[in-house]
């Protein structure tokens, strides 16, 4: 069971990196100039791991993920924008999840998830450059938040759905 | 069947969700983005401190380099009541892409070297009361 359980978690690990991997493929930049904006697709393995896994263990895949991530592909200054950004994102959908199916659908979370992560790095732009000026792209980043979270609301839905005919714990 | 599709539906409290974030992100922009203002000053903040404040006028055109001790740089160009970040050797060129500032409160961020242009308004004092009706 121990092995069992260290083994998925390795797994989402390497999927959420997958996951910002090709997310950078994606020229969203272009399109829309803002810092910081993606899809958010890694999103969806933190909301993954907190339906199926606690939450020591969630929190422990997204700091894996930051780390390995920011090293392979990002920066110091991508580790702390993703571990601030992550971390509320994951405060914030646990908290959600509680409620889930009484309150709130998949959607709803994720979406609050996306826009907690964008006030997370935010948050951490502000601390970095020693502005509250930076504040001036929370709004833009917060309207994006509906779309991506839908979205990744969208396919945890779907994966969900699939995955419960599966015993994979 | 019918299960299957309670599960794609929205509930109550995500309409809620996205109203509150429509609400920030409202209220940020009233707050820091609207600002009338007839003189704009641009200016340009490294590791948060203002190294230059530019007034901004119609036919002023200026091209300045910031650089640091570490070798970064960034290119800012002023044409008339615009500015935009030119060039910049920034590994992520997120600044460059920003593309021209036109309004008081919009501001091109550098993170990879600490700089923000930002244009201000001469009415900065949000705390004032502009008008009180009974």
């Amino acid at each position: 069971m121990q092995a069992k359980r260290m083994t998925l978690c390795a797994m989402l690990t390497a999927i959420a990196l997958v996951l910002s991997v090709v997310e950078k493929w994606i020229p969203l930049t272009a399109v829309i100039p803002i810092p910081g904006i993606k899809l958010g697709l890694a999103n969806i393995i933190t909301l993954f791991a907190l339906k199926s896994m606690s939450k020591k263990e969630t929190a422990v895949i997204l700091l894996a993920r930051v780390t390995m991530g920011s090293l392979f592909l990002g920066s110091v200054t991508g580790f702390i924008f993703g571990i601030c950004g992550g971390f509320l994102a994951l405060g914030t959908m646990a908290l959600l999840l509680r409620r889930e199916n009484q309150w709130f659908s998949l959607y709803g979370i994720s979406i609050a998830g996306a826009a907690a992560h964008n006030i997370g790095q935010i948050a951490a732009a502000i601390f970095w450059l020693g502005t509250v000026d930076v504040i001036g792209y929370l709004p833009l980043l917060l309207i994006m938040a509906i779309p991506m979270g839908f979205l990744t609301g969208l396919v945890s839905t779907v994966t969900f759905a699939h995955l419960q005919k599966i015993k994979i714990l | 069947m019918k299960q299957k599709n309670k599960k794609y539906r929205f509930l109550a409290g995500d309409f809620w969700v996205i109203a509150l974030i429509l609400c920030l992100a409202g209220g940020i922009t009233a707050h820091y983005l609207l600002q009338p203002a007839q003189t704009i000053f641009c200016e340009i903040q490294q590791n948060g401190v203002v190294q230059q404040r530019i007034q901004l006028a119609d036919g002023y055109t200026d091209t300045l380099t910031i650089t640091d001790e570490d070798g970064h740089s960034n290119t800012i160009a002023i044409d008339g009541k615009q500015v935009r970040i030119s060039q910049a050797n920034c590994p992520d060129q997120v600044c460059v892409q920003s593309g021209w500032l036109k309004y008081a409160g919009q501001s091109a961020v550098c993170l990879p070297h600490r700089l923000i242009v930002r244009l201000v308004g001469t009415q900065q004092t949000n705390t004032q009361i502009d008008a009180w009706v009974q």
